[in-house]
């Protein structure tokens, strides 16, 4: 074998010419690869009718610009239609942690998400440690000292639970992540671990958005109804997951 | 592939023609089955389809498209690992001995059978650069872009590979001696 790998030398050249799969195609292959040209045109003409196949013909630039501009718009439309009443009570310097957190992990999902298909998939540990981190640093942030008291019209009523309060942001998170999700799913190219990757960008969005619309600062709250948009999320693309992996089998 | 990325439907026809062989090919080593062999084929250049706006003038096609190949052979690879199926079902070319070979020792096809015996034992990780670096002639810095490694790493996945590869040849040939 050549050490610098650029040429292969003397016998190992003959060993690995062996099976070298480069070299003109021999009678053989060149029927069977005609039939398989005619079976792929029909499914590349195919592919360019969908909707989808033109969103995910896009270049990876624009894919992850639509992308990136959906998760800003579902945060940008929490801030604006329903904007945490105290907000310019939050500490700033909390309110920036947050949401750099989130943003920077948020840009890694997407990135790796929208991988393209040219670059080398990302390793299994590189995306556990990416949805890892997502929920640890959600976790990290929702444990923090509360920011401030509750402010009186949001104190809890006496007959309600941790849940009662928790629920209506788990489904203002998971709702405000949908469309981030969703838009990922279509302009994937088959990449691996993808849907955990949207997973990770809708509960990281739902987070950005609840920063920004729920007042509550207490940690069980955040972690029942903040957190949980993220577990939530990964959990209904596992189970999908190996529902559709017994349902191959 | 720049004609092809412009709009010219006819560079689509010429790169297939020009590399379904090679995958095909691949695709018979490391999946096993004629099947799978085709379908590798197929994917491979639906993605190339649907991924030619991300194609830059004066970027090289070729570790452009193995990356693609490389990445759906992982794919298959991990599928099998959940989902065990029978051995590999591929024979190299004539690889039976012939009765030539009774004569002449190591003919061609039963020095091919037993490297791509070989080859199958091999980890994952170690078989692709094996795969890249050897049998394609690609130098390290090309395979470290396709597998996403860096040179370093590379080499030394081959330096190990070549090492493993030779222990198992030896082994085969020793069971084989008459």
């Amino acid at each position: 074998m050549s050490d610098d790998g650029s040429k292969r030398h003397g016998e190992d050249a003959g060993l690995g010419g062996l099976l070298s799969p480069e070299g003109p195609a021999t009678a053989e292959e060149q029927a069977e690869l005609s039939e398989l040209w005619k079976d792929l045109s029909p499914r590349v003409e195919a592919q360019e009718r969908t909707v989808l196949g033109r969103l995910r013909a896009l270049s990876t630039t624009t894919r992850l610009a639509l992308a990136a501009l959906m998760a800003l718009l579902a945060v940008l439309a929490s801030l604006l239609l329903t904007p945490r009443p105290e907000l310019s009570a939050y500490p700033p310097a909390r309110m920036a942690l947050v949401l750099c957190g989130c943003g920077v992990l948020l840009a890694l999902a997407l990135r790796t998400g929208l991988r393209p298909v040219h670059r080398p998939s990302p390793s299994v540990q590189a995306s556990v440690a990416l949805a890892l981190s997502a929920v640890l640093s959600a976790l990290l942030f929702a444990l923090l000292p509360e920011a401030h008291h509750l402010l009186p019209h949001t104190a809890p009523l006496p007959h309600e639970t941790v849940w009662d309060r928790a629920r209506p942001c788990l489904l203002f998170g998971l709702g405000t992540g949908l469309p981030v999700f969703l838009l990922l799913r279509a302009l994937d190219r088959g990449a691996r671990y993808a849907p955990w990757l949207a997973a990770v960008a809708l509960g990281l969005t739902g987070n950005l958005a609840l920063q920004l619309h729920c007042p509550l600062t207490n940690s069980d709250h955040l972690v029942a109804g903040h957190v949980m948009v993220l577990v939530v999320a990964l959990l209904a693309v596992g189970i999908w997951t190996a529902l559709r992996g017994r349902a191959q089998a | 592939m720049n004609a092809y990325g412009a709009g010219d439907g006819r560079a689509f026809e010429q790169l297939f023609q020009r590399y379904a062989a090679t995958i095909l090919r691949v695709g018979r080593r490391h999946l096993g089955s004629d099947d799978a062999a085709r379908e590798l084929v197929q994917q491979t250049f639906l993605r190339l389809h649907g991924a030619r706006r991300d194609f830059r003038e004066g970027e090289r096609l070729h570790p452009w498209l193995m990356t693609i190949v490389m990445n759906l052979v992982r794919d298959q690879w991990r599928a099998r690992k959940r989902k065990p199926t029978s051995s590999l079902e591929y024979e190299p070319p004539d690889g039976r001995p012939t009765q030539d070979a009774e004569h002449e020792g190591l003919d061609r096809a039963r020095r091919a059978r037993l490297l791509h015996q070989a080859l199958e034992r091999l980890p994952a990780g170690q078989r692709e650069v094996v795969e890249l670096h050897w049998l394609q002639d690609r130098p390290f810095a090309e395979v470290a872009e396709i597998v996403g490694s860096t040179e370093g790493a590379v080499r030394v996945r081959a330096h190990r590979a070549y090492g493993k590869l030779k222990e198992l040849l030896s082994a085969q040939l020793e069971r084989e001696a008459p």
